[in-house]
């Protein structure tokens, strides 16, 4: 546990120490700034335009920082070559990959933590409050850069760090429509009642059966799906989230989480470090 | 105390490229109290058989044992003591706290680590830049810090790469100090170099590797006894001996400028300076042969390539 949280705290002053951090929170309060102008022209949504604001711009800065850094951390270490200074250490691989990924779901708390303070210091004056689904939301946030920074730290360990960055932008926007995929898939009956063009229906209809169905089974199965995670309509409309739904999103995001940073390790603790 | 028993390397070709053997067979050991250098060409694989003896690589075939037990173990590694070649550190963090780092990686006590790190960074001449940020040091800077952090641990086996490497003529020097301070201190050390001079001063034994084979390992006497009772004799060409029928005629021999230089026992050198005359070269100098380490490495890399060993 020693050298777990050595590594992680390690990683933790490392993704601070690039300043990104200190620049997000910059951005974060610019906009929210922008927020309260543009709230100017929704009259009587204030609050609630804040917060969708607030939170969409919390999950953006966060994505950014898990691109900048967690998509990059192996392959950068790596090509560096800090790794092999570390790794000849008395320490497993498996304590280097986790102890990074710890740190930076550390650095990721801290950022939702700090712009969620930042969200919550603009709504108190116009009427808002630290409401439940407010918490609720951005713990949803940070769950799901949580899975996304999983898929950085696997992605990084595959390839080039320009195609990390490249795989975890294609799985996080991918992972958005995930549960479009899964109706896409299991709706076979429904189709003709959406009434769509001929055309349409055709390429619908291939999805149904055989080997693309499968494929799209699978990917479905294999991309985060941030729906599980994503309660910032309720935040904005102000309906509490059920608890069930908190503990199952929460059960998801750390499932995803621990399985992807296991195929992490069993691919890092193979490979010779060049 | 380290035994490499029959290591192979093959590295697979990627996307079509042929694969390359990188190591052939290397079979040797070290024991006790003892600085060996390792050396070799560009390529000979010598990195790799200080990544494997690391396990940081794992060989294709055959095994590397430090006391008896895998280096890819962990444990294992608490007594190794390891400097990468061209060192690169974490850029945000001072030279303090990254010895820091790595000694409480290797699990030491944090007292203890405090003033070992203070100790060394002292005895290396970074003691005014313990605070500063690793991105403002010099290249020779890195490397001490890399002597440093290999030593952090107090540990039984110091392995390598390449530690005189980027370092200015007093770096050198120190680097050598803590070399031969480290085996008096019972420490066996165990590094690469392409600088041979060094390997002179401070080495005991040398193992001479080329094209993935180990050509030989012995002391550094016997490396260099082999010149005794033999002269350099430098012949230069004439009208009826040309420089290419001289390299036919020797081809043991060297072109050095416009002489043919060749090694000659001291009792065959009569009936060979005759014979030389007799063909038709001028015998321009004649003198005790001295041999460097150099030399020595040089024919037995040349003798290896020879029998098929730098394939």
């Amino acid at each position: 546990m020693k050298v777990i949280s050595a590594i992680a705290t390690h990683s933790f002053r490392e993704i601070l120490g690039t300043r990104i951090l200190y620049s997000i929170i910059a951005y974060a309060a610019l906009v929210m700034l922008f927020a309260i102008l543009a709230s100017q022209w929704t009259i009587g949504e204030e609050v609630r335009f804040i917060t969708d604001m607030g939170l969409g711009a919390m999950l953006f800065l966060g994505l950014v920082l898990v691109i900048t850094r967690g998509a990059v951390t192996l392959s950068r270490e790596i090509e560096k070559k800090t790794v092999l200074v570390m790794l000849a250490r008395p320490i497993h691989r498996w304590q280097f990959v986790v102890g990074n990924f710890l740190g930076m779901g550390l650095v990721l708390l801290l950022l939702v933590f700090s712009l969620l303070l930042v969200l919550v210091l603009i709504l108190l004056p116009m009427g808002g409050a630290v409401s439940w689904p407010l918490l609720g939301a951005a713990w949803g946030v940070f769950l799901e850069l949580l899975m996304i920074s999983a898929v950085a730290l696997l992605a990084s360990n595959l390839s080039s760090p320009v195609l990390a960055t490249l795989i975890t932008l294609l799985v996080f926007l991918a992972g958005h429509m995930a549960s479009n995929l899964h109706v896409w898939i299991s709706q076979a009956g429904d189709l003709k009642d959406l009434h769509l063009p001929e055309s349409m229906l055709q390429v619908a209809q291939a999805y149904q059966s055989g080997p693309a169905h499968w494929f799209l089974q699978a990917a479905y199965y294999l991309l985060p799906n941030m729906a599980h995670v994503n309660f910032k309509m309720n935040a904005a409309d102000a309906i509490s989230i059920p608890g069930a739904r908190l503990v199952a999103g929460t059960v998801y995001a750390f499932v995803y989480s621990i399985i992807a940073t296991w195929i992490s390790i069993a691919i890092f603790g193979r490979r010779d470090m060049r | 105390m380290v035994s490499f028993d029959s290591v192979e390397k093959v590295y697979p070709g990627a996307l079509g490229k042929k694969s390359v053997r990188a190591l052939k067979g290397v079979s040797f050991s070290l024991e006790g109290a003892e600085v060996v250098a390792y050396v070799g060409p560009n390529g000979a694989g010598k990195t790799t058989s200080l990544n494997i003896l690391m396990g940081l690589h794992a060989p294709t075939s055959g095994r590397v044992l430090i006391d008896g037990k895998s280096p890819q173990e962990p444990k294992t590694r608490a007594s190794i003591g390891y400097l990468p070649e061209r060192p690169y550190f974490y850029e945000q963090l001072s030279a303090k706290r990254f010895l820091m780092l790595c000694g409480r990686l290797s699990g030491m006590d944090r007292s203890l680590l405090q003033r070992r790190a203070s100790s060394l960074l002292d005895e290396l001449g970074l003691a005014d830049a313990a605070h500063r940020k690793l991105k403002a040091f010099s290249r020779g800077m890195l490397q001490r810090l890399g002597m440093a952090q290999a030593l952090i641990h107090d540990p039984d086996l110091l392995v390598l790469d390449e530690p005189l490497g980027g370092l200015d003529p007093l770096g050198r020097q120190l680097v050598r100090r803590m070399i031969t301070d480290a085996r008096a201190r019972g420490k066996t050390v165990f590094y690469s170099s392409h600088i041979l001079s060094d390997a002179e001063l401070i080495a005991d034994r040398v193992a001479v590797l080329a094209g993935g084979k180990l050509v030989k390992l012995a002391s550094l006497d016997e490396l260099t006894r082999s010149t005794e009772g033999k002269r350099e004799v430098s012949l230069a060409p004439s009208a009826d001996l040309s420089m290419e029928k001289m390299q036919a005629r020797w081809p043991e021999g060297t072109a050095v400028g416009d002489v043919w230089l060749l090694t000659v026992d001291e009792e065959g050198l009569e009936q060979f300076l005759s014979q030389a005359i007799a063909d038709g070269a001028y015998i321009r100098e004649v003198r005790v042969a001295q041999q460097t380490l150099e030399d020595t490495l040089v024919q037995l890399i040349r003798g290896s390539s020879e029998r098929g060993g730098g394939e």
